[in-house]
C-alpha cells in the first residue's frame, strides 16, 4: 500500500464516502499518493507497452501473426526441397527462380516482401488503425494529456508500440528462417559467402514495420473511427500500388527493365525497393509475349537513394501528420 | 493561500474572446466555477492546465507558471473532464492504472493505487467489468478515480454530475465534498448546476461572457442586504401585503401565501410587526424565519 500520514491512516475502516461497502479490513478512505514517480522520459514506454499489450490480447493478432509466417514456411519448404537434391546439382530455388542476386538473400527477400505486402499489412491495420483514432473517438486524449505527458511522448509511445508489435512479427520468423538456413547450408559456405546477411536481414525486416507504423499513425490521428482510418490507409496503399504498376506497364511497355523506379513509386513499392537494396537482390518478373510466350525479365533493384528517401519521406510524413493532429482539446476558431 | 491565479488573462479563439482580461485567485479548499454555457469556465480550466495559450496575461497553478510549466502543473493536478473518455474494451482497473502510469507511477504501484481509488469511488465491485457496460454514474466515478489516482494536490472537476440521476448525483457530491475537505486536496468545480456548487463549495466564482461577475464565500454571497424575513400564511391574503407597510414592513416578493419582507433597521421588532399585520387582516401565520438568498438568486443577479 502507498504511504499516508498517520491521521489519514487513523481514518481506516470508516465508511466510504460513496456509501458503498463498509469494510473492517479495507481502508476505504481517500489517501494521497506519496510514492515514487518515474521521470518523464519513461512515459512513452507506458504508451508503447499499452499498444503492445492490447495487440497481444487480440485473438486476431495471433491468427494474423501465425498466418504471416506462411511465406517463411514456404521458403523453409523450398530450402528443404533443394536440400534433397543430389550433391553437385544446382541448388538454386527450384520454384520459379524468382530473383537475381545473392543466393541466400533471395530466400529472405521472398519471405519478407510476401509477408509485408499482405499479412503484415493486415496486421498493421488491426493494431494501428485504432491506435490514435480510438483515443480520438473516446476523447481519451484529454485525459492522457492532462497527465504529465507531452504530445511528443504520446506520439513516440504510439509509434514505438506499433513498430515493436510489427517488428516482432517480421524479425521473429526471419531470424528463425535464418537459423534454419544456417543449419541447412552451413557446410556449403552459408556464413562464408554472405557473412553480413544477418545484419542485412535485420535491416530489411525492420523496413516494413517502420513504414506501416508511421503511415498508420498519420491516418489514425486524423480519424475518429479506426475502421475509417484503416480503410483510408488500405485505399492509399493499394491505389498507389496499382497506379505505380500501371504507370510502369504503360510507360515502359517496350523494356520493363528500364522503368524499375516507376514500379516502386508507391507505399508497397518503396518498402519492397528498400528491402531489395538492403538485401542486395533483384527480382524476376514474367512478361507474356504473343509470339514468344512467357519470358522472364530480370529487374535490378531500384535506385537505393530514391526508394530510401521515398520510404523515409512516407514515414516522416505519417509521423508529422499525426503530430499536427494530436491535441488535448479541440479549438474551433471563430 | 491561493492554489491558482490569473492576472489580466485573455484567451481568444480566432476573433472570439473566450476570457477577457480576467484577474482571479482561487484559494485552497473547494471553489465553484459557475456560469452559463459559453461563459468561459472550461476555457479557464484548459488554460490553467496549459492546453490553451493565452493571448495576453499570465497565470499560475500551485505556484507554477501556466505557460512554461504545464508539465509540472499536470503532475500535481488531476482533471475530471466533462465528456466520457474511456477506451472501449478496457476494464476500470486497467484504465485507472494506465492513467496512474502515465502520471509516472511504477506499474505495480499504479495497479495497487487503482484498486484503492476505485474502492474509494464506490466501484470496488465493478472494477473488473468492461467500462462500456457501466452506467452513467459509474462512468462519472471512474473519471474521478483516474483524476485522483496519482494523488494530485488540486483537482479540476468539469461538470462532475452531468447526466446523473438524483441518487448518483448525491453520491458524486458526497465524494467531492469528502475529497475536498481535510484530505489536502483543493478542488475547482466547474458547473452550471447551482445546487451542486452550493452543496460542495465554500467559495464561488461566477463567470459570464468571459469575465468575473461575482465572487466570494457562498455564505457571504447568500447574505441579504438589510433584515429580511420570510413569512408563510395559511391562506394567501392580499390584504396582508397592503397592510404590512403600515407597520414599517416592505414587501420584497410575494407568491402563493409566501411573503418576503424587508424590515428597516430602526424597526425594533419585525416579528411583532408581522403578527400585528396578520391579526389586523385576519390571516394566520404558519411560519416566520429570517430570509436567505439562494445561490440561484445570486447567480441570476450576477449574470443579468
Amino acid at each position: 500500500m502507498t504511504g499516508a500520514s498517520p491521521s489519514e491512516r487513523s481514518q481506516a475502516a470508516s465508511p466510504s464516502p460513496a456509501g458503498a461497502v463498509v469494510s473492517h479490513v479495507a481502508d476505504l478512505t481517500y489517501r494521497g499518493y506519496d510514492g515514487p514517480l518515474y521521470a518523464r522520459s519513461f512515459r512513452w514506454r507506458v504508451v508503447a507497452l499499452s499498444i503492445l499489450r492490447s495487440a497481444l490480447r487480440k485473438p486476431a493478432f495471433w491468427l494474423l501473426a501465425a498466418a504471416s509466417t506462411i511465406p517463411h514456411l514456404f521458403v523453409v519448404f523450398q530450402v528443404f526441397m533443394s536440400s534433397l537434391m543430389p550433391a553437385g546439382a544446382s541448388r538454386e530455388n527450384p520454384f520459379l527462380g524468382s530473383g537475381v542476386g545473392s543466393k541466400y538473400a533471395l530466400y529472405f527477400h521472398q519471405a519478407i516482401t510476401s509477408q509485408s505486402f499482405f499479412w503484415l499489412f493486415l496486421l498493421a491495420l488491426l493494431v494501428g488503425a485504432g491506435s490514435i483514432a480510438a483515443d480520438n473517438r473516446a476523447n481519451a486524449l484529454l485525459v492522457y494529456l492532462s497527465k504529465p505527458l507531452t504530445k511528443t511522448d504520446y506520439l513516440v509511445g504510439k509509434w514505438a508500440g506499433l513498430f515493436a508489435t510489427l517488428a516482432l512479427v517480421t524479425v521473429g520468423p526471419a531470424l528463425l528462417l535464418y537459423v534454419y538456413c544456417l543449419f541447412t547450408f552451413q557446410s556449403e559456405g552459408f556464413l562464408r559467402e554472405e557473412p553480413l546477411l544477418i545484419v542485412r536481414l535485420l535491416g530489411a525486416a525492420l523496413v516494413p514495420p517502420i513504414v506501416h507504423a508511421s503511415l498508420l499513425l498519420g491516418f489514425s490521428a486524423w480519424n475518429r473511427s479506426p475502421a475509417v482510418a484503416g480503410a483510408c490507409y488500405a485505399g492509399v496503399y493499394f491505389v498507389s500500388f496499382v497506379a505505380a504498376m500501371t504507370a510502369w506497364g504503360v510507360l515502359h511497355r517496350g523494356d520493363f527493365a528500364k522503368g524499375v523506379l516507376v514500379r516502386h513509386l508507391s507505399v508497397a513499392g518503396a518498402i519492397d525497393g528498400t528491402v531489395q537494396n538492403i538485401l542486395g537482390v533483384g527480382i524476376r518478373v514474367m512478361k507474356w509475349q504473343r509470339r514468344q510466350g512467357p519470358t522472364w525479365i530480370e529487374l535490378q533493384p531500384p535506385d537505393f537513394a530514391v526508394v530510401l528517401l521515398l520510404a523515409l519521406g512516407l514515414a516522416v510524413a505519417g509521423v508529422v501528420a499525426a503530430r499536427l493532429r494530436i491535441r488535448a482539446v479541440e479549438v474551433v476558431r471563430g | 493561500m491561493s492554489v491558482a491565479s490569473v492576472h489580466n488573462l485573455t484567451v481568444r479563439y480566432g476573433t472570439k474572446t473566450a476570457l477577457s482580461d480576467l484577474t482571479l485567485e482561487f484559494p485552497d479548499g473547494c471553489v465553484g466555477l459557475l456560469g452559463p454555457n459559453g461563459a468561459g469556465k472550461s476555457t479557464l480550466l484548459k488554460t490553467l492546465l496549459g492546453f490553451l495559450c493565452p493571448s495576453s496575461g499570465s497565470g499560475s497553478v500551485l505556484g507554477l507558471d501556466i505557460q512554461s510549466q504545464g508539465l509540472e502543473i499536470r503532475r500535481r493536478v488531476g482533471l475530471m473532464p466533462e465528456q466520457d473518455c474511456h477506451i472501449p474494451g478496457d476494464t476500470a482497473v486497467s484504465f485507472v492504472a494506465y492513467a496512474g502510469e502515465l502520471a509516472g507511477m511504477p506499474s505495480r504501484r499504479a495497479m495497487s493505487r487503482a484498486h484503492e481509488v476505485l474502492e474509494y469511488c464506490g466501484l470496488g465491485e465493478a472494477r473488473y467489468r468492461n467500462v462500456e457496460t457501466y452506467s452513467t454514474g459509474m462512468k462519472q466515478r471512474i473519471k474521478l478515480a483516474q483524476a485522483i489516482v496519482h494523488g494530485p494536490k488540486l483537482l479540476f472537476l468539469d461538470e462532475p454530475t452531468n447526466g446523473l440521476d438524483p441518487a448518483g448525483r448525491t453520491e458524486m457530491l458526497r465524494l467531492i465534498q469528502d475529497v475536498s475537505h481535510g484530505k489536502g486536496v483543493s478542488v475547482i468545480v466547474s458547473s452550471h448546476l447551482l445546487h451542486d456548487v452550493e452543496t460542495t463549495c465554500d467559495r464561488v466564482v461566477v463567470l459570464a461572457r468571459g469575465r468575473v461577475v461575482r465572487e466570494g464565500l457562498v455564505r457571504e454571497l447568500r447574505e441579504l442586504q438589510g433584515r429580511q424575513i420570510e413569512v408563510e400564511l395559511h391562506l394567501p391574503t392580499p390584504a396582508f401585503a397592503e397592510r404590512a407597510p403600515v407597520h414599517g414592513l416592505e414587501i420584497v416578493r410575494e407568491a402563493a401565501g409566501r411573503y418576503r419582507l424587508r424590515a428597516p433597521d430602526d424597526l425594533p421588532d419585525p416579528a411583532r410587526a408581522v403578527f400585528l399585520t396578520a391579526r389586523e387582516v385576519g390571516a394566520q401565520v404558519r411560519s416566520l424565519q429570517p430570509a436567505q438568498r439562494s445561490l440561484q438568486d445570486v447567480f441570476m443577479e450576477a449574470i443579468e
